[in-house]
């Protein structure tokens, strides 16, 4: 094992977990504090060094986190191993977290001192060899960007900077500044980098003032209702008794939303970090980490960060000699989307299922009828990133009511898929067109789905919409934990809502009859229609029961749950009245609504549909063009999926 | 005066009439139009089972449905040859008086009264003599108790079906019906005091000829056979040949005439026939039968109908309390004809089916007492036409007059709208 | 204590009480039926949701009252969210009212149905069977099974068969547990036909409704 910065740097230093030193953090960077030896002042300064750069100087960084891992960067990480051992060369090959930009995954990123940082995008593991090679010789030009120049590598101009990329430049790194930078398994970097800090000036602070920094922040839960934070806090502060509890929200479950993986992933100490002064601040002596089993690399690396925080004293009794006493313990969920409502959660923990009435908000009678916070991982990792920086810098963001930035992941038909940090107030369209690259050639952007199965569609005609808690709620949306899901002109809404709706009626707990069974009518309505047996009465029956469904359900699952189909029906009417007057699916998605034809100047004949189709509806000689027989067509689409030259067309 | 028309619209009467009365160069002439839309009853019962029949048939009118069932029911246990015991008969009959009774208050305090007191509408009348309509609502409503708890409710009774009751009424029922009526008893003595000293405009019946369904024991009982004011007796199966129907252009009722005279149905004519067997209220009934040839003088006659039926089933009811009853027979399913006849509300109800073997009603014809009162009602209206032309009333006047006369018939126009014209 | 406005009548209840005992003592009431004092207080039924002062609709059971807190009982808007959230529960309620032991006047779901309105519970469920035998055991081809309830009943309560006045329920499961009653009792389906063409000629789900009660009634024991 080598020194790290954790470590002692001689026995005068006496800290332990049980004989806490209040200036333990600022020691590590800036120390040894207590007592003045040149040599322990070196060796920090000289560790520091190491970490930025390297201990040899030249550095390769590769990202593992589950997204990077599924793209394949595990095998890239052996084939940088491998190439490093056979060349034979020193370098550190570092495990970092996720940068968020999921399109150009799996990424590595070399850096040697004298050599302008590269990254280079979509590596596959028999690219790695020539990369090495083409930079130890001093050529960069088939890297994706530069993090900075240097001018003395060859094809160094061609290369873009970092900043300058379209989807880099509009962002704000603000929670997300470490993610694939730092090793998240390691506790030394996340303090080289500056971490701890907060927590460092939030125990020298009174809970009150934390509460009231928070304040002045205006940081709202960035869960999805955007309840101001410090109110949340002041509330359980102010509850009489000891025992208060505080628990994360690991528990991510929106389709297309993965910012808390990423940061919990990437950066795991930053959360764990506000976690600790949000218990400060409420008085908490217990902590849980809600996280989802079906996440066990998010799962893995919190319970690592709170050992590793344990062992260093920044977890358990009298935390850096202030007096403040705190344990966590991460608790794996089933993984069930009503979980993300708070009464929900608690009742998980406890051991028992369903959500329960609010009021008594969890704030006031929580886990075991005790005063209990429950924070999304984003607000955690705001709130320590605010406590290091102060609220000014973080304020400095955002709109009137809303502020600081948020996390938002952009998926669906766009050409860069990933998170992107950008400051609340953006519009949609600079998130999509922007920093996302809009929709692939020859589409266009038909609708925005926010806020994952419980927001709203937004059209393409609000796409200047500042993206906001009360501008989305106004157009029917919400914003929620920040799942932006880009529908083009080849999605058909009906459809995009019945997709929506089909995960709502399979994640509603049962608990209340409107959630229970009206968003089941509503699914079957939506299948009905999509099969091209719908009415206009059924529309009708679609809003007033997602009215019903939306005020008087149990919990927000419910309360959000008919969200996609009212506001696709309030802003794609005409694509409803399509399917119900006219039995005709305008993007020709709704397979029954589609006919099929085999276009006779495209077909050759080759009898694969024939031989595909299981209601032999397909008929022809081999060699001769063939034709569907409509009236035994069941509109299954096998034919159009299985036709090597496209000769299969739908009408 | 060479030339009037008075058109009437009369209000407080069951469903929509006109009267139209026209003057001309000294004739006179009258037209009933009945304007409400036809209702088809007889094609809806034809085709049905027989059971279903009588379903149909109560629904003609929401007033008399018990009379309407009653008719129905009788015409088809005739055409099934059923044998009834007299227990059932009792019980049966005491429905149809009950209900007459309670169809006359309704008519008497909601309808006709308020003309004797110069009240345009009830209400006025209740704000100038609430007491008397307090009796009219108390009464009304006792009677309406005594017909749920024989009849199973207040329309549509349910309780009877072909071959008997579906069940014993309980003692309880019984007593109870009994209490009501003789509180009841008490209040109709009242109104007929009331009403039997109520002064009548002066009109004589124009065509004083009558029928009524014979009653074979006491007054208002179920029998075979129509009576008739000229002393011919026939059997209720052979009224096509006595009464024979018309259709007019003018109204969507059908008219009637008795061997080709225009004829009365109604209370007086119940009253004249029967009066003598109320006993214990010969006074009343010698106190009015000189006025009875007054077609208004039909008010007065249901007034007393209400005191002679109200204690008659109480009689009835009392009597039977104790006994062990017999209200179920058998009946098989045949092929017959049959014809009801019996005295409702308004006068005599003629229900006549036949039925094939599979119990299946293949004809229906149903003669309401307001269509057969149709042509009465229009020639007394003329009569009082003359008056108006030789100068004894003013025409304000005879608006009034023309529609307490329609009114003093209480026709039921719904009832009288099933128009068939077989071709 | 607590000041509450319940239809805003001024109401004082103690603290720590829910709203539905502000709007019992304030004189009105609010329909429940998870409801059970203290054993059962999860608002799960959600019909006993009023209308609160700053328009969100709450259940009355579970919600605790607050200072100054107006409640509204029956606005059009809770009478409207009502039915909706009956029709759901009657929609997943198994419907075998003539095997069910609260028939006869105890089944909450029947009086809320009759109350606002909603199609779904037969008269098999109000039909009084206390000592008074089925219509159907004795071979009358009674509609009881199939119609709407909420009329008390009477013709049956004086046994004469139902004939279905107040109109057919078209869902499915009712109507085939009616064929089914109707077949073990071997009432032939003609009769009942000729019955439901007495109110029903001209109900647009007639058809249906034949065709459903010919289906299960010759389909056997098909489940």
């Amino acid at each position: 094992m080598t020194w790290t910065l954790m470590d002692k740097c001689c026995n005068r230093c006496w800290h332990s977990p049980e004989y806490p030193c209040r200036h333990y953090i600022r020691c590590r960077l800036s120390g040894p504090l207590c007592h003045e030896d040149v040599e322990c002042r070196v060796r920090r300064s000289r560790r520091l060094k190491e970490i930025r750069y390297g201990r040899h100087g030249f550095k390769i960084n590769v990202p593992l986190a589950s997204c990077t891992i599924a793209a394949g960067a595990h095998e890239v990480y052996e084939a940088v191993v491998k190439e490093v051992k056979s060349r034979g060369i020193l370098a550190d090959i570092h495990r970092t977290g996720c940068m968020g930009m999921c399109y150009i995954d799996p990424w590595i990123e070399l850096s040697k001192k004298g050599m302008p940082s590269a990254i280079y995008a979509n590596v596959k593991p028999s690219d790695v060899p020539r990369i090495i090679k083409e930079y130890l010789e001093g050529d960069v030009s088939s890297a994706f960007a530069l993090r900075n120049r240097t001018g003395n590598a060859k094809g160094e101009d061609k290369v873009p900077l970092l900043d300058e990329l379209e989807p880099w430049r509009n962002q704000v790194r603000w929670v997300s500044r470490n993610c694939g930078i730092v090793d998240p398994e390691s506790i030394e970097e996340y303090i080289a980098l500056g971490g701890y800090r907060g927590l460092d000036r939030a125990l020298n602070m009174r809970p009150e003032e934390v509460i009231e920094e928070i304040r002045k922040s205006g940081l709202r839960g960035r869960g999805g209702a955007g309840f101001p934070t410090w109110l949340k806090w002041k509330i359980a502060r102010e509850q009489p008794g000891d025992v208060k509890y505080i628990i994360m929200n690991a528990d991510e479950g929106d389709p297309g939303a993965f910012m808390n993986r990423l940061l919990a992933e990437s950066d795991p100490h930053r959360v764990l970090e506000g976690m600790i002064i949000a218990a400060y601040a409420i008085g908490a002596s217990k902590g849980f980490i809600f996280v989802r089993a079906e996440k066990p690399l998010m799962a893995e690396r919190l319970s690592k960060a709170v050992e590793q925080a344990r062992k260093y004293g920044l977890l358990g009794d009298n935390i850096l000699g202030r007096g403040f006493s705190f344990d966590v313990e991460v608790i794996l969920s089933a993984g069930a989307f009503v979980c993300g409502e708070e009464t929900a959660l608690i009742a998980a923990i406890e051991g028992r299922t369903r959500p329960r009435q609010r009021p008594p908000y969890p704030a006031t009678r929580g886990l075991w009828g005790k005063p209990t916070i429950i924070n999304n991982v984003e607000t955690l990792a705001h709130v320590a990133t605010i406590m290091a920086e102060g609220w000014e810098k973080f304020a400095k963001y955002g709109t009137e009511k809303t502020k600081g930035t948020k996390m938002f992941c952009v998926t669906g038909s766009v050409k860069r898929t990933g998170a992107y940090e950008v400051p609340v107030g953006t519009t949609i369209e600079k998130l999509v067109v922007e920093i996302a690259g809009g929709p692939p050639e020859g589409r266009k952007i038909k609708a925005v789905q926010i806020g994952g199965p419980s927001g709203g569609c937004v059209p393409a005609s609000l796409l200047s919409t500042p993206i906001d808690y009360e501008t989305l709620q106004k157009a029917g949306a919400i914003m929620g934990s920040g799942g932006i899901v880009v529908i083009d002109d080849h999605s058909c809404m009906v459809d995009v809502a019945k997709f929506f709706t089909s995960f709502t009626v399979a994640e509603s707990c049962g608990k209340c009859f409107p959630c229970r069974i009206g968003m089941k009518i509503l699914y079957d309505i939506l299948e009905k229609i999509t099969n091209g047996e719908g009415s206009e009465e059924d529309l009708e029956v679609l809003e007033e029961l997602g009215n019903v469904i939306r005020s008087s359900s149990l919990c927000a699952l419910g309360g959000t749950a008919p969200n996609p189909v009212l506001s696709t029906l309030r802003y794609f009417k005409d694509e409803y009245l399509a399917h119900v007057r006219s039995k005709r699916c305008p993007a020709k998605v709704c397979t029954k609504l589609v006919e099929y034809w085999i276009n006779p100047d495209k077909c050759t004949g080759c009898g694969t549909c024939a031989r595909n189709c299981p209601s032999k509806a397909i008929s022809g000689e081999l060699g001769k063009p063939h034709v569907i027989d409509k009236s035994k067509c069941i509109h299954c689409g096998q034919c159009y999926i299985v036709c090597p030259v496209g000769a299969v067309e739908k009408r | 005066m060479s030339y009037l028309e008075l058109s009437e619209r009369i209000d407080k009467v069951f469903g929509h009439l006109e009267l139209r009365l026209s003057l001309r160069n000294g004739s006179v002439d009258a037209k009933f139009r009945v304007v409400h839309d036809m209702r088809l009853i007889e094609a809806v019962i034809e085709g049905r089972k027989v059971d279903e029949a009588p379903i149909i048939a109560s629904r003609i009118c929401g007033a008399c449905s018990i009379a309407h069932f009653l008719a129905s029911i009788t015409a088809i246990e005739n055409a099934l040859g059923v044998e009834l015991p007299d227990d059932i008969i009792l019980l049966k009959e005491s429905m149809n008086k009950i209900q007459v009774a309670q169809n006359n208050v309704v008519h008497l305090f909601f309808l006709a009264l308020p003309d004797y007191y110069n009240a345009r509408t009830l209400s006025e009348l209740l704000s100038r003599n609430p007491d008397l309509i307090k009796v009219g609502f108390k009464l009304n409503n006792l009677c309406l108790q005594v017909v749920e708890l024989l009849a199973g409710r207040i329309v549509n009774p349910n309780t009877y079906r072909i071959g008997g009751f579906t069940k014993k009424p309980s003692k309880d029922k019984v007593e109870k019906a009994v209490r009501i009526l003789g509180e009841a008893e008490k209040l109709a003595r009242e109104v007929v005091d009331h009403v039997t000293r109520l002064e009548l405009p002066e009109l004589v019946d124009p065509s004083p000829v009558y029928l009524v369904s014979e009653s074979p024991i006491g007054y208002l009982s179920i029998g075979d056979y129509i009576l008739s004011s000229t002393g011919e007796k026939f059997r209720a199966v052979d009224y096509p040949k006595y009464i024979s129907e018309e259709v007019v252009d003018y109204s969507n009722s059908k008219v009637y005439r008795y061997n080709g005279r225009v004829f009365y149905v109604g209370s007086r004519a119940r009253v004249l026939e029967y009066g003598e067997r109320l006993v214990g209220l010969e006074d009343y009934v010698s106190s009015i039968v000189k006025e009875l040839n007054n077609p208004y003088a039909n008010i007065k006659a249901k007034a007393l109908e209400i005191l002679a039926t109200i204690m008659d089933v109480k009689e009835k009811l009392d009597e039977l309390k104790d006994r062990d009853l017999r209200l179920r027979t058998e009946y098989t399913i045949r092929s017959g004809e049959g014809v009801g006849v019996l005295e409702a509300p308004r006068g005599l109800l003629i229900h006549h089916y036949r039925v094939d073997s599979e119990g299946r009603v293949v004809y229906a014809n149903i003669i309401t007492p307001t269509a057969m009162n149709a042509l009465h009602i229009e020639h007394s209206a003329m009569t009082l036409g003359k008056k108006i032309v030789e100068g004894e009333l003013d025409v304000v006047e005879a608006k009034k007059y023309l529609s307490m006369l329609v009114r003093a018939y209480d026709p039921c126009l719904p009832c009288a709208v099933h128009v068939v014209v077989k071709q | 204590m607590v000041k509450v406005y319940v239809n805003d009548k001024e109401v004082e209840v103690g603290e720590g009480s829910y709203i539905i005992d502000a709007v019992i003592k304030a004189g009105y009431s609010v329909p429940t039926l998870c409801f059970f004092k203290g054993i059962y207080r999860e608002a799960s039924c959600r019909i006993c949701i009023v209308e609160l002062g700053n328009g969100r609709l709450v259940p009355a059971c579970a919600y605790p009252v607050s200072e100054g807190l107006r409640v509204y009982t029956n606005t059009e808007r809770v009478r409207r969210n009502r039915r909706v959230i009956l029709e759901l529960i009657l929609a997943s309620h198994k419907i075998k009212c003539q095997s069910c032991p609260r028939k006869g006047g105890f089944c909450q779901l029947l009086d809320l149905a009759r109350e606002y309105g909603v199609e779904g519970i037969p008269v098999c469920a109000e039909c009084p069977l206390h000592g008074n035998e089925c219509l159907l055991v004795r071979g009358e081809p009674c509609l009881g099974p199939i119609t709407i309830a909420g009329c008390g009943s009477p013709c049956t309560r004086e046994g004469t068969i139902c004939i279905g006045c107040r109109g057919p329920i078209t869902r499915r499961d009712v109507l085939v547990e009616a064929a089914r009653l109707y077949k073990e009792h071997k009432i032939p389906l003609e009769e009942v036909f000729s019955k439901m063409k007495l109110f029903w000629n001209n109900h647009p789900s007639l058809d249906k409704i034949y065709n459903i009660l010919l289906e299960t009634y010759n389909g056997g024991e098909k489940k």
